[in-house]
């Protein structure tokens, strides 16, 4: 079925449409869930609740834009409401600020799983700056209004996202043996 | 030589060939889900249909006294006329009344020069000789010798029938032909014994016809009076257009200047009191300030208003009170923050709310069925209109608008 044809189905609550969208999409919103939840169990719940939000919504979504992206949208806030309802973090700025936060192809060649747990291991805060400006682009005065923290808080919770992640992996690196970087 | 980069790239590189399926229990969770939110979508359907439901029994409630008490009316005008028989029970008055209807059609057919007032006359004589007939019919019944002691006339129940079915005719045909002669003049002494139905029946009314005359002079400039009075206009039509001012008793909201337009429907069920329904685009706009941050919220709803009106001050500028409830439907919604749009807690903002109304009606004649209508009404919504904020909203309007009673 063609996805605008199934969104109109789903705004009709037909039901059979609803899970063909949810079968479209359930991998791409599911990976996102993953990078901003803690575990896979907190992921799921999110993709549940992402869901019903999202056939809750289909009726205000008038087609401007990417439909992938009005959905994605929607999952992040659910993610970023459900971790600010938890309240501010105090995080504490380490001296570490100006550490060097590259890598080698060869010390990213791990496991994608272990990465991405690398990420889900980070603290709330941290992992919602670091998934909001690095891989869903948003502007850090953008994460700074989501998250209702200032820009510079925004940039410097991002570095020290960037120095524990490098922490982890090159940890990683140490214990778990190599895969060869696309093979 | 190992080139170094940017972690933060570097992982979002990775990640593009992350591919992870969840778990097959999460889609029968949320398919549970949305049957029990498809079940409470269906409790909220009725609510408008409800409100319409009730409108309409309270316009068909009006509607049928009106015309139980016109037929109160007639029934009672009848039974003065026939206050010398007080034997006569409620259903022959039902007879009565039906025979009076079918009797001033007859008239038409007999004599088409008769005029309004000369088919008044012929209604009430032919009711008048109706019920004579028809108790008389009932004496000769109980003696059993009289010549309509017939198998048909067997019993009461029986000769109701006939009254009801056979007589208005004839005596439409004596009625028009004693107005014709206009003299009302005749010897009948109600003897069903020795005379034939037509002639006793003609006899019996040409005896009653002539004391209901004054009466019916009465009637007849009565009826005449009630034809000047002008009618009153029961519906109208209001487009409108109005200004609100959305607030909160325990927010504080800004930039809240709303908008709301649409049309209702108003219909008088009384002299004072009137029922309307109507339907309109309430646009709603405000700004919330927390954690230093501005949230405008751009909230669209269909409002049905279900409302009663009821006149306080009669004069050049009519005065009313009007109070109801509105049923508000979401149309669409959206967030933002500092201007950009995020959408943010968009999630709680409620799909259905209601309202409680109550506010000040005035309104003045331009020309013609056309008046101008102003409006200051205070709502307040039922729920909060979203629940992240749990705010007790309300709306503070002035609607403006031309009414056309029709």
């Amino acid at each position: 079925m063609e996805l605008e044809q199934l969104i109109k189905s789903c705004k009709r609550n037909n039901l059979k449409a609803q899970g063909d969208l949810y079968q479209r999409y359930k991998d791409t919103l599911y990976l996102q869930c993953l990078k901003y939840s803690k575990n896979k169990e907190e992921a799921q719940d999110n993709l549940h609740d992402s869901f019903i939000e999202i056939f809750k919504s289909i009726k205000k979504y008038k087609n401007k834009g990417s439909f992938e992206g009005w959905m994605k949208r929607i999952t992040i806030n659910l993610a970023i409401n459900k971790y600010k309802k938890e309240g501010p973090l105090n995080i504490t700025i380490n001296n570490d600020i100006l550490e060097d936060t590259t890598v080698t192809d060869e010390e990213l060649n791990l496991e994608l799983t272990s990465i991405l747990n690398c990420i889900q291991e980070l603290p709330n805060q941290y992992r919602l700056v670091f998934n909001l400006y690095q891989l869903d682009g948003y502007s850090h005065k953008e994460v700074a209004k989501l998250l209702g923290i200032s820009v510079n808080t925004s940039k410097s919770n991002l570095h020290r996202a960037k120095v524990l992640l490098k922490e982890k992996i090159i940890k990683l690196n140490q214990t778990k043996p190599r895969l060869y970087y696309g093979s | 030589m190992e080139v170094n980069k940017d972690i933060g790239n570097g992982i979002k590189d990775r990640l593009e060939d992350l591919n992870m399926t969840p778990d097959t229990m999460v889609w029968d969770k949320i398919e549970i889900d949305l049957k029990k939110k498809k079940k409470k979508r269906f409790a909220y359907f009725w609510f408008p249909l409800a409100g319409v439901s009730i409108l309409a029994l309270i316009f068909i409630l009006f509607n049928t006294n009106g015309s139980i008490n016109s037929k109160t009316n007639v029934t009672k005008g009848n039974k003065q006329t026939l206050s010398p028989k007080p034997e006569l029970k409620t259903k022959d008055l039902n007879v009565i009344s039906n025979n009076s209807n079918l009797n001033v059609n007859s008239t038409k057919i007999g004599n088409s020069n008769t005029t309004k007032n000369t088919q008044i006359t012929t209604a009430n004589n032919s009711i008048t000789v109706s019920n004579s007939y028809y108790i008389n019919n009932k004496t000769a019944s109980n003696k059993n010798n009289t010549p309509y002691n017939n198998p048909k006339f067997g019993t009461n129940k029986n000769n109701t029938n006939i009254a009801y079915k056979t007589i208005p005719k004839q005596l439409s045909l004596n009625s028009s032909q004693e107005l014709k002669n206009g003299n009302g003049n005749g010897n009948g002494n109600g003897n069903l014994k020795n005379t034939k139905k037509t002639d006793s029946l003609v006899n019996i009314k040409t005896k009653d016809s002539i004391p209901n005359e004054n009466k019916l002079k009465e009637e007849k400039t009565s009826k005449k009076d009630s034809i000047n009075t002008p009618e009153l206009r029961r519906w109208s039509v209001l487009p409108f257009a109005s200004i609100d001012q959305f607030s909160s008793f325990n927010h504080a909201t800004t930039n809240n200047t709303s908008s709301n337009y649409g049309i209702k429907f108003n219909y008088l069920a009384t002299e004072d009191l009137s029922l309307r329904i109507g339907v309109s685009k309430l646009n709603l706009n405000f700004t919330t300030n927390e954690d230093t941050f501005n949230f405008t919220e751009k909230i669209s709803y269909i409002e049905i208003p279900l409302e009663i009106k009821q006149k306080l001050i009669k004069g050049k500028i009519n005065t009313s009170i009007v109070a109801g409830i509105s049923y508000l439907l979401l149309e669409d919604a959206s967030i933002y923050t500092d201007g950009i749009p995020n959408n943010l807690g968009i999630d709680s903002i409620e799909n259905t709310n209601m309202s409680i109304n109550l506010g000040l009606s005035f309104d003045t004649l331009i020309i013609n069925k056309l008046h101008f209508v102003i409006e200051p009404m205070f709502k307040y919504h039922f729920k909060p209109l979203e629940n992240r904020l749990k705010s007790k909203t309300y709306t503070l309007s002035i609607l403006g608008g031309l009414e056309y009673k029709f």
